[in-house]
């Protein structure tokens, strides 16, 4: 299925190179990585810790630059922006959802996930309806104004989706999303993303060690040592008839 | 904007109180001292105003308590054109009042007075309006006018005994020129200011001159100096006022620039407080760049908490330094707090604030996201 969006990418890398010097010795954590992300992919990247699916990920989501190779958004070469550019881009297209949820710790839920609109001038209206209706999807209708240390470990990660979805992005990374959650909770985290990828045509990546996501994925890429080893694609369909029979 | 910097702010109460406090500190402080200043200024310029004609001292005699001259001058001085008459006063300070010693500085003086010559002239530069009693009599001995801080300071009213060093008083009368400064002042006619100071008998501290038209003083001055200038000085009253206040104007730029220096101590201490709570707030702020936030939202945010500190630390310093003013005008000395000095200390606080935040902006603005997704 994801063959057939060919010509609707999203993100495309070609030969990206992460190069960092450390004294004399150079560490490779890209060498080399092309790869194409499609509108409504569901990617799991998959990698044990040092294999550089996490600076992936930080190029991808244009937090970090390559060291060579060009990343494309929407056909656009984006190494012609400038910092302040980039964080547009963020703003419209990319949403973050991180491992250990990256809540202001003062602040409720409903007001996490409104601090990406915080720049925003104008009339907020919408986007608070918007707030308010993102957290009653993903569950936590009745935990608004609750702050995180009132909240569960899923709650939270429920808080940073929500934030991620505020600005309705393109595409929504994520680094480990359930790696500081319990397998049950993690299960029901990862779900929630594989609803909205589903029902709303979102574009997700996730950079996990766990290999149990993969079951998720529409499409499957193995990195190891800075390249990657192998791309299986799954077909979300394949996946959903996988979790169907399993239950 | 403002709930997530006060939140910010409200992480460390302590640490923000502090820096807070720096600033309570300096605005206060600075409030107090001009205030103080202020207040002496406008006692002097008011108990001058009234006053006119001129005064002559000796030539060293730029503290009046310091200045002696012979009677001899009288005959001379009333001579000059312009001048209707001459008045001998003594000011010394007192040694004792009612066997207390007391401090030079702040102690009352004696003023003795020329009775007999004074009650020739319609104003004697002293501008001082009679409270309860008398004015002196011809041929008084053996009394005093009191000013009313002499009166407050000492418990005393008409027809009780004031004792200065070891000469007795009675008192007859208590005035005030609405100047704390010169209220605080013993009038007693010359010849009982010289039995009870010691001053030498002929001799004077100054002479009060009376002019035939007040309005030729500087003409009258200038004409004493151009004749006598070699041995004795002869000043407007008007003078005095306008002497006082570029006095006053120093110690106020000094004033200022000592709470400059409160200021940049202060800005210091919000610099510290800032810095520390970007930094440990890095992954945060990453997290916020990578949700979209540009260097220069991240910047304004910082800028905005330190602001705010400015703001919290100026609101409560004005009010401590007003209360502070308050305070002493009701128990120590008088105080003036203008309306520019209110509004300069508390934008003076918010400056000090936005200063202190751009530092620490520009560091927060320049933590790099990546950061924030690596796992600790």
């Amino acid at each position: 299925m994801a063959a057939a969006h060919e010509d609707d990418i999203v993100i495309e890398l070609k030969d990206v190179k992460k190069i960092y010097k450390m004294g004399e010795t150079e560490v490779r954590a890209l060498n080399g990585v092309s790869l194409k992300i499609s509108r409504g992919d569901f990617v799991v990247i998959v990698g044990p810790s040092g294999s550089g699916k996490s600076t992936l990920m930080h190029i991808m989501g244009t937090l970090d630059h390559p060291s060579e190779g060009e990343v494309f958004y929407d056909g656009g070469a984006i190494k012609v922006l400038d910092d302040w550019h980039l964080a547009m881009l963020r703003r419209k297209k990319i949403g973050f959802i991180f491992q250990n949820f990256n809540l202001i710790p003062t602040l409720n839920a409903y007001e996490n996930v409104m601090i990406p609109t915080e720049p925003l001038s104008g009339n907020k209206e919408s986007l608070e309806e918007r707030g308010i209706e993102l957290l009653k999807k993903v569950g936590l209708g009745n935990r608004m104004l609750h702050r995180p240390d009132e909240l569960s470990g899923g709650q939270r990660q429920r808080v940073s989706i929500a934030r991620a979805l505020i600005n309705d992005p393109e595409i929504i990374f994520a680094d480990e999303p359930t790696g500081n959650l319990d397998s049950a909770t993690g299960k029901q985290v990862i779900e929630l993303m594989y609803e909205l990828n589903q029902r709303e045509k979102k574009t997700f990546v996730l950079v996990t060690h766990d290999p149990s996501l993969l079951d998720y994925a529409s499409r499957k890429v193995f990195i190891l040592d800075g390249i990657i080893t192998k791309i299986e694609e799954n077909g979300s369909r394949k996946a959903v008839a996988k979790r169907n029979k399993e239950k | 904007m403002l709930k997530q910097s006060f939140m910010n702010l409200s992480r460390h109460k302590l640490r923000t109180a502090l820096s807070v406090l720096g600033i309570i500190l300096g605005v206060s402080s600075l409030i107090l001292l001009v205030s103080v200043v202020d207040g002496i200024r406008l006692d002097i310029e008011n108990a001058f105003s009234k006053a006119q004609g001129a005064r002559v001292s000796s030539l060293h005699g730029g503290d009046p308590v310091l200045s002696q001259l012979d009677e001899s001058w009288i005959p001379k001085l009333e001579k000059i054109a312009g001048v209707k008459i001459a008045v001998g006063n003594i000011i010394q300070s007192t040694r004792f009042v009612d066997g207390k010693q007391q401090d030079l500085f702040s102690g009352p003086r004696v003023l003795g007075i020329d009775v007999d010559r004074s009650l020739k002239a319609t104003s004697t530069g002293f501008s001082g309006e009679l409270l309860e009693g008398r004015d002196f009599k011809s041929a008084d001995r053996g009394v005093a006018l009191i000013g009313k801080a002499v009166q407050d300071n000492f418990d005393k009213f008409v027809g009780t005994k004031i004792k200065v060093n070891d000469k007795s008083f009675t008192i007859v009368g208590v005035y005030t020129t609405g100047s704390d400064l010169i209220d605080n002042s013993i009038l007693v006619p010359i010849d009982d200011a010289r039995e009870a100071t010691g001053f030498p008998k002929g001799k004077v501290s100054y002479f009060n001159v009376q002019l035939v038209n007040p309005k030729d003083d500087q003409v009258v001055v200038d004409r004493i100096n151009l004749i006598y200038g070699d041995k004795i000085m002869a000043q407007s009253l008007s003078d005095f006022s306008s002497q006082f206040g570029q006095l006053f104007d120093s110690i106020t730029a000094l004033v200022v620039i000592l709470a400059s220096i409160a200021s940049v101590v202060a800005a210091v201490g919000v610099i510290n407080t800032m810095l520390m709570s970007v930094l440990e707030r890095f992954k945060e702020i990453g997290a916020l760049k990578a949700v979209g936030w540009t260097s220069e939202n991240i910047m304004a945010l910082v800028v905005f908490e330190s602001v705010l500190v400015g703001i919290i630390g100026g609101l409560a310093g004005v009010l401590l330094g007003v209360a502070l003013a308050g305070f002493t005008n009701s128990f120590l000395l008088a105080t003036h707090v203008s309306t520019p000095l209110i509004l300069g200390s508390f934008i003076g606080a918010v400056f000090v604030g936005l200063l202190a935040g751009v530092y620490p902006a520009f560091v927060a603005s320049r933590m790099d996201p990546v950061e924030a997704l690596r796992f600790e």
